[in-house]
Formats: C-alpha cells, structure tokens, sequence
C-alpha cells in the first residue's frame, strides 16, 4: 500500500432489512430508521439509514482491504445526504500518505461513499495501522 | 400504524412540549420560537460511567448486521491467533456501548441527524473487557440552514477499559432542525 493508491469502488445496496437488523445490533432504535410515517412528520422522504450504519459499512470495506490485522487508529466522518433502502452505493477510498515506523505502517485514507445517482453520501478520513512484519496486502471479501 | 396506542403517544408528547416550552421560556427569555436550545454551563460535564460487559454475542450480531466477514470478530482462535484475547469489537462497535447522556442534556427523541461523527481509538475493545462510558457536552452552535435555524450539539463519549486505558473517543455533531424541536 503506498501514496496514490486507490481502494474500490466497493458497490453495495442498501436494504431496509440491514435498517432493521442494524437497529437490533446497535440498540438504535431510532423511528426515523423504521417507520416511514414518523421519518415524513420530521421533514425526512421516508426511513434513512441510520448515519453509524454507513460508517460501519464504510469500516468493513475498508477493513477486507486492508493488509491483515490492520487497526483503525482514528476514523471521522461527515454525514452529506440521506441514504435509503434500495440505494446503491458505491465507496472509494485513496491513499493519502503512508508513514512507516520500526515495527508498524501507518496509512491516512480519504473515504466517499456515493449514492447510485452520484451524490456524496458520506466523506471522511480514516488513519490505519499494521504491523510491518504481516502480508502487505489480502483480497478483498 | 398501532391505533391503540395514538393516544398515549400523543399525550407524552403533548406533556413533552409543555416541558420544553417551559425550559425554552427560561433560556431564552423573549423568544417564543420553538428553537431547541441548550444550556451552555452543561459543557464538559461528565456523565456518570456505566460499565459495559463487552460480550461475544453482542460482536457478533453487530458483525453480522454489517456483513462484516472479518474472523477478528467472529472467529475466537482467529482472534487468538493474531494476539487478541478474544474477538475484536469492529471500529464503529463503540456507539453501541450504553452510557448517560450528557448531565442536563434532553434531545428530542426523534428527528435529530446525526451530521459527523468522529472516534480516535486506544486500547483495542476485545470481548470480556469491561469498557467504562462516559460522555459529556463538548460544544453548542446555532446555525441558520436551509430550512430554517439548526441547533448543531457535539457530544463527546470516552470509554475506558478495565485496566484504566482509554479504548475511544468519540465526537457526534448532533443536528436539531425546527420541525425537531417541536
């Protein structure tokens, strides 16, 4: 993994059965994530994802392409739009720089994830590390 | 739709606008908006810790409603393997962690955004640790958005391990909208 590097595009749709599991995961049992009715009265178009739920997406994209035992040292987001159920997003990320150090690499990624009509759903930043002595890459899953 | 329970409903939220109105008639004196407004003296003060049993189950459903295939969180030789005492947590596991709510903070209960979200990250959050969860008001900012003024409410969480070592901080820019606050 070096500088320049470009990681996806990871393609997934959202289902408003990953909103109800991810409900029941997180505990965030949020009206806006489950019921249509509640979302319109708070001026939204209908249930959205929940914000965690993309950035935990994002993570696990991340995370398949990453070298082995990789950690997150520091991972922010913003939230830009609302992503429903039936969206198909897609997820980008590049290598901003690389740092290695004695014993582990550092790496500061910048994230977006796209809606299927191109609109910039959620962009961040994300700072990994591995240790130096594990395979520098796996395959994605 | 559950009919039944309309009434109910509606009465809590009518009790729950008698209760804001009264608040928003103290901090902002002259203001008859239905603005959410938050008392700034609260920021930085510490919620009481609630210690979090971090527990394989819990990991893995949340592994699972992400899709997530990585054996860190499901697979305990796996995680062994690679020198965690037991699965590893997945970066975002944090949130799920119960805490208070910052003292004196009301949110609305629903119609709040949740606009960024940040984590710096410590110690690795491995299942069996008990992680302590505190969080406190960071910051209070009203903004005028496109539909209307916004309230914009940072809230910092910290979760400390059980050797005393900060395993994350979090930072949420909560977002109130008009129709929220009402």
């Amino acid at each position: 993994m070096k500088a320049g590097d470009r990681l996806g595009p990871y393609n997934h749709e959202m289902t408003r059965e990953q909103l109800v599991r991810y409900a029941g995961a997180s505990g965030d049992f949020n009206p806006i994530h489950y019921d249509d009715e509640r979302a319109r009265e708070f001026g939204l178009p209908g249930v959205i994802a929940h914000g965690m739920l993309n950035m935990g997406l994002i993570a696990r994209y991340l995370s398949a392409a990453l070298p082995e035992g990789a950690r997150f040292e520091e991972y922010g987001v913003r939230f830009r739009a609302y992503v429903r159920p039936g969206e198909r997003l897609s997820l980008t990320a590049r290598v901003d720089e690389v740092v290695k150090e004695a014993r582990r690499s550092l790496a500061t990624l910048s994230i977006e994830l796209m809606t299927g009509s191109g609109v910039s759903a959620v962009t961040g930043r994300a700072r990994v590390s591995w240790a130096t002595d594990v395979e520098e890459t796996r395959p994605a899953t | 739709m559950q009919p039944r329970f309309v009434d109910s409903e509606s009465q809590i939220r009518a009790l729950r606008a008698t209760r804001l109105a009264k608040k928003l008639a103290g901090v902002l004196p002259g203001k008859g908006a239905a603005m959410f407004a938050v008392d700034e003296t609260l920021v930085g003060r510490k919620s009481e810790p609630v210690v979090n049993e971090i527990e394989k189950g819990a990991v893995r459903r949340f592994m699972e409603a992400l899709g997530d295939t990585d054996a860190l969180g499901l697979d305990e030789e796996a995680a062994r393997a690679a020198g965690y005492r037991s699965l590893r947590a997945p970066p975002t596991f944090a949130v799920t962690l119960r805490r208070n709510p910052p003292p004196g903070l009301v949110m609305p209960r629903a119609g709040t955004i949740h606009g960024e979200q940040h984590f710096t990250y410590g110690a690795p959050i491995v299942a069996g640790d008990r992680i302590a969860v505190s969080s406190w008001l960071e910051d209070v900012k009203v903004r005028n958005g496109s539909r209307g003024p916004m309230t914009l409410v940072t809230v910092a969480t910290e979760g400390i391990n059980q050797d005393g070592v900060s395993a994350f901080v979090g930072r949420a820019i909560l977002i109130v909208t008009e129709a929220a606050a009402r």
